[in-house]
């Protein structure tokens, strides 16, 4: 009898024997399923692990990456603290900036105001109630020297939530580097430019589908000529799981997303994958369900290394390592008792770590709120580095690797991820999905379906559906000063008049020539647009003339 | 609140308002007094959920000129549990709300067929009394609806995804034979382009066994991108032309009019089903069988004929002659407060009442006696008994008596000296367990 | 029966569309018809839509921070066009502004975390459904 006999025997003894009988007695308080529906056994044994453990876990740093994408993961290196930030005007959050760096961050994430991620100068009809306040007003170039004044943006690495903008805004950041005397390729960060997960959950889009998929491709394209160190696009399933999607759809549509941009990076410019899926990276959320998220983040990680091998024939291992930053699911907050979300990140933090994340954000608890205070925002980092430097988690790398109930769990995701992207693939990829509004009802349901759960009772959530407490708010919250819009709409008004006008009209004209041109890659004519001091609005405003805007199809 | 016929006024001057109000009566069942000089153009829009409907519309929209009147009907499925519609159409087309030139309104089908119901075409007949110059009835795109807009809409484009070989052949059935224009979705990929050829080589072979003056017209369209727009609404625009110049146009609205007949009766139909729960209760307790209660659901109206009387000497005798005649007929019930004995013989919607007296003494003895066997009296069903009696003392006619428990609820009568010798009862039916 | 007709719409050019969605299905499955507007609407757009509905109520999700101008702004044009229909407002609303929205005269005002179930008594209460 071999050893796997031997324990299947004595499980089922222990069923019958221990488990039924018990559960008569003392029946299970609640059913325990998976967010994506899984039933959950009430226990993992050698019995669920399938396939041969070099072929699935292997060594970190090793295809397929299962246990880490780094030979030493935290022992030589830990994650970048990241916190997302960013309100009002430059002059605000470049002093925010100041303060997270004086406590212990180590990597800048810009948040930007909704008319700039959506190309509306701040003085738009549409865009001024907006202006600085759920993020900081960058709609020009002189903004963008200020937001990083006295940073040393040579070395430190800088993150962009921007998408429907992200050319403009990235070349706002060459500009000011070089006007600093650093070169483009010496520059290291991200912008997000995924625009399919706008389509689908973050609805900042501006352009038709085909249009934008054309533009964040060409910056794809360019950096990865022009900026070896820079990360070209971050695909998000962030946003998915915040608009309700499970941890599975979150995962699929995720991967679907990056076979997409792939597929259009090698169609579009005849490029060999190694020479640019090194640049492509990702960004996930983590709820407060630590073992799923965990294994969601091992099964993404695999799944991707056997994509970019197997189905896009990579060679370089650098092209199969997915390199994500996490952030704490911002819906999990309550706005009930906020204090509570201090503990629901810190649980949410250590999935991110436990899962091998290469950055984290934690939410500050206020967030359910209002944007965080100094304080909160502190507090938020206060807790990657109670996890980094005092828990221990970091000793060993893939601390969880092994657990019969991880690698189970992670096995499940990954087959129920490959069930999505299979269908995607039939529908033609997710360009075709998105069009046909896909993705957007699948998550639709799933968020339906999740507050019907909270309703009933089905799913927890201490402060609203338990423990309730009739309470008065006594915290102190964030206030965006009225002050910075003007202080925006005046330097973009003074920014209009100082500009070299004939210039600026060549750019803008050879930028129009250029959208309608299929074949030619934009980013250079946005980025001499922008060193001509053509505002955000202006340059968004020329290729919507061209390309149209977008009208979503019907979600239900 | 303003009238209707103030409401129709402002309506008649493009008041947005107006005919948002009016369009809410038409839904909640008033009958409008609206004569319909044809001058719209009503476009039927139909084609498979997803096919891109609503953002077509928004495309053509968008580029008619501001100075011609465009309304927008989109409708949308009511749950046939809870009654309730998500109605998601809109989001495509909300740029346009501002537009002056511009009306959009969400329906639910609410009725039981979940096509277009009544509301649909008085609403139709509102906004081309408003003077709209286009409208565009945007279907569900699923089922009876998508039969019913031929009869409403002067053209009808159908809207085709890309598809399979096999996938065409399915909606052929039926979609494809009602088409005036077709719109092949345009995508540069292939399905786009075999499913282009398909429909020209179906439109053919239409043409020869339709014999039509118009000649169905396959035209690729991207409402998405905005491809192939501007063709489209000169197709339109000529076919339109066409139509005023055929008398078609006028012709057209005899079949709006039988359609909204028809939809009027679904209509009242669905009301009388919600509004007879006792039915539906005397159904379960046995009282009715399914079929008489049906039966009467046609007659739910108030006041209604409710039957009419015959006085007989020999009630066994009168009901065997009906029961020969292949009539329904009841068990004969005895009513001490009337004094008799009753059959109930069932037609259709109403019945004819089998009364013999009980006793020499009784009001319908004494009526034999006087005037032989023949009619005694007739009936109407009236909603609520006492509402009514104040109308007839408001009439100046006389009531009999108090109302007192009848045959099959309370009555009273009408005293026949005041009513041109008719003696004539009022009945108000109850339920059991009232 | 009557069917009142609401308007969901998200106010702004947020396009946290979640809770909106959420909540418009919720109302449709409980009898009302529900017009979605979408993302990205002015206050006149709302407005416009109300009047061409002949709505009994309006929703309004934000989730920028920009609720008291936009909010002030559809109650502007609301009364300007002589509509006087009921406004409920969710989203992240700091307590104080809650108030200041209240005083502007909306009719409720909703923070994440509020049950399906109470919002649906409060519409059910505020377009006359018993």
């Amino acid at each position: 009898m071999s050893s796997v006999d031997k324990v299947k025997e004595k499980y089922d003894e222990w069923v019958r024997e221990f488990l039924i009988p018990t559960l008569r007695k003392v029946p299970e308080w609640r059913k325990f399923v998976s967010s994506f529906g899984t039933e959950i056994k009430p226990l993992y044994t050698p019995l669920d692990l399938k396939g041969d453990y070099l072929e699935k876990l292997g060594f970190p740093g090793e295809y397929p990456f299962t246990r880490g994408i780094y030979p030493t993961m935290y022992r030589s290196r830990l994650w970048t603290f990241r916190e997302y930030s960013g309100f009002g005007s430059p002059e605000d959050t470049n002093k925010r900036y100041k303060f997270l760096i004086s406590q212990g961050q180590t990597g800048l994430s810009v948040a930007f105001d909704l008319p700039t991620q959506l190309g509306l100068d701040p003085d738009h009809e549409l865009a001024y109630p907006e202006v600085g306040k759920v993020g900081v007003s960058i709609p020009e170039v002189v903004s963008m020297g200020i937001l990083f004044d006295g940073i040393d943006i040579g070395k430190i690495t800088t993150s962009f939530t921007i998408n429907a903008t992200a050319a403009e805004i990235l070349s706002m950041y060459i500009a000011v580097a070089e006007s600093r005397g650093i070169s483009k390729a010496a520059l290291d960060g991200t912008i997000q430019n995924d625009i399919l997960k706008e389509f689908i959950a973050r609805n900042l889009y501006i352009y038709p589908p085909l249009h934008s998929m054309r533009y964040a491709v060409d910056i794809i394209a360019y950096t990865a000529k022009n900026m070896p160190k820079w990360h070209p696009i971050s695909i998000s399933g962030y946003h998915f799981r915040e608009a309700g999607a499970t941890a599975v759809q979150e995962v699929a549509f995720t991967l679907a997303d990056a076979i997409e941009y792939t597929n259009w990076v090698i169609n579009r410019w005849k490029m060999n994958v190694d020479d640019f899926a090194p640049g492509l990276s990702f960004f996930f959320a983590a709820t407060t369900n630590l073992f799923e998220e965990i294994a969601k983040f091992r099964a993404a990680r695999r799944l991707y290394a056997k994509i970019m091998k197997e189905r896009f024939g990579a060679k370089k291992l650098e092209s199969m390592k997915m390199k994500f930053h996490v952030q704490t699911s911002g819906a999990a907050l309550t706005a009930q008792q906020p204090e509570v979300n201090l503990i629901r990140t810190t649980i949410q933090a250590l999935a991110a770590v436990l899962g091998g994340a290469q950055s984290l954000h934690v939410n500050a608890y206020d967030e359910a709120l209002a944007l965080p205070t100094e304080r909160s925002v502190k507090l938020a980092l206060r807790v990657q580095q109670v996890i980094a430097y005092e828990s221990g988690v970091v000793d060993s790398i893939d601390p969880l690797g092994g657990s019969y109930y991880i690698e189970w769990l992670t096995d499940t995701i990954e087959e129920e991820v490959m069930k999505i992207i299979d269908y995607v693939d039939k529908l033609g990829g997710m360009t075709k999905a998105v069009e046909i509004g896909y993705p957007q009802r699948a998550i639709a349901e799933s968020a339906y379906q999740y507050q019907k759960m909270v309703e009933e009772g089905k799913i927890a959530v201490i402060g609203v559906n338990m423990f309730r407490e009739e309470e008065e708010l006594h915290i102190e919250l964030h206030k965006v000063d009225p002050v910075s819009r003007e202080r925006s709409i005046r330097r973009i008004r003074e920014v209009r008049e100082n500009r070299d006008k004939e210039a600026w009209g060549r750019a803008l004209d050879e930028l129009r020539r250029a959208a309608d041109k299929e074949d030619e890659n934009i980013f250079p004519y946005i980025l001499n647009a922008v060193k001509a001091r053509a505002t955000i609005g202006e340059i968004s405003g020329t290729l919507r003339e061209v390309w149209g805007e977008y009208k979503p199809p019907s979600i239900f | 609140m303003m009238n209707i016929n103030e409401l129709l006024e402002r309506a008649r001057n493009w008041d947005k308002l107006a005919i948002a109000k009016l369009i809410t009566m038409a839904e909640e069942g008033v009958e409008l007094p609206i004569q319909v000089v044809r001058r719209s153009h009503v476009i039927g829009i139909t084609g498979p959920p997803g096919s891109g409907k609503s953002t077509l519309i928004y495309t053509m929209a968008r580029k008619i000129p501001q100075d011609r009147k465009v309304a927008i009907l989109t409708i949308d499925p009511s749950s046939p549990f809870t009654g309730g519609s998500f109605m998601g159409n809109r989001i495509r087309m909300q740029e346009l709300t501002s537009r002056s030139n511009i009306y959009i309104r969400s329906m639910a089908t609410r009725g039981i067929r979940g096509g277009l119901n009544y509301a649909t075409i008085a609403a139709i007949n509102i906004l081309e009394y408003a003077g709209a110059d286009y409208i565009f009835l945007e279907t569900v795109g699923a089922g009876q609806s998508d039969t019913d807009v031929k009869y409403v809409a002067d053209t009808i484009l159908v809207l085709v995804p890309p598809l399979s070989g096999d996938e065409i052949q399915a909606l052929k059935s039926g979609l494809m034979e009602i088409g005036d224009i077709y719109v092949v979705s345009k995508s540069d990929n292939q399905a786009s382009e075999s499913t282009y050829r398909d429909l020209m080589a179906m439109v053919d072979m239409m043409k020869e066994i339709k014999g039509d003056e118009w000649r169905p017209v396959v035209l690729k369209v991207s409402g998405l991108y905005g491809y192939g727009v501007d063709e489209l609404l000169r197709v339109i625009d000529g076919r339109f032309m066409e139509l005023m110049k055929s008398g078609k146009l006028d012709s057209a609205l005899v079949g709006r009019r039988v359609l909204e007949m028809r939809l009027y009766a679904y209509d009242l139909l669905e009301k009388g089903l919600n509004e007879m729960k006792d039915l539906e209760r005397d159904v379960a307790s046995g009282k009715l069988s399914p079929q008489d209660a049906a039966r009467r659901l046609f007659s739910f109206s108030k006041p209604r004929l409710d039957h009419v009387a015959v006085a007989v000497k020999n009630i066994d005798d009168a009901a065997r002659k009906f029961k020969d005649l292949g009539f329904r007929v009841s068990d004969p019930i005895i009513v001490e407060e009337q004094g008799v004995k009753v059959v109930m013989v069932y037609l259709g919607n109403t019945k004819i009442e089998l009364l013999e007296p009980l006793g020499p003494e009784t009001t319908v003895a004494k009526f034999i006696e006087k005037r032989g066997e023949g009619i005694h009296h007739i009936a109407l069903e009236v909603g609520n008994i006492n509402e009514f009696i104040e109308k007839v003392k408001g009439a100046g006619l006389t009531i009999t008596g108090e109302p007192s428990r009848g045959a099959e609820g309370i009555v009273t009568f009408i005293h026949p000296k005041s009513l041109n010798g008719v003696l004539l009862e009022l009945v108000q039916h109850l339920s059991l367990n009232e | 029966m009557p069917r009142p007709k609401v308007i969901i719409a998200k106010l702004g050019l947020d396009g946290h569309d979640r809770g909106a969605k959420v909540i418009a299905r919720a109302l449709a499955e409980a009898g009302f018809e529900v017009v979605y507007t979408g993302i990205r609407q002015t206050p006149s757009q709302v407005v416009e839509t109300a009047i061409q509905e002949d709505a009994k109520l309006i929703g309004i999700s934000i989730l920028s921070g920009s609720h008291l101008e936009l909010v002030g702004e559809l109650m502007r044009i609301m009364k300007e066009r002589g509509l006087n229909i009921p406004v409920l407002v969710g989203g992240i609303i700091p307590p104080e502004d809650r108030d200041a929205l209240l005083k502007m005269g909306v009719a409720g005002v909703y923070g994440p975390g509020t049950p399906l179930r109470e919002i649906i008594d409060i519409v059910k209460k505020l377009t006359g459904v018993s």
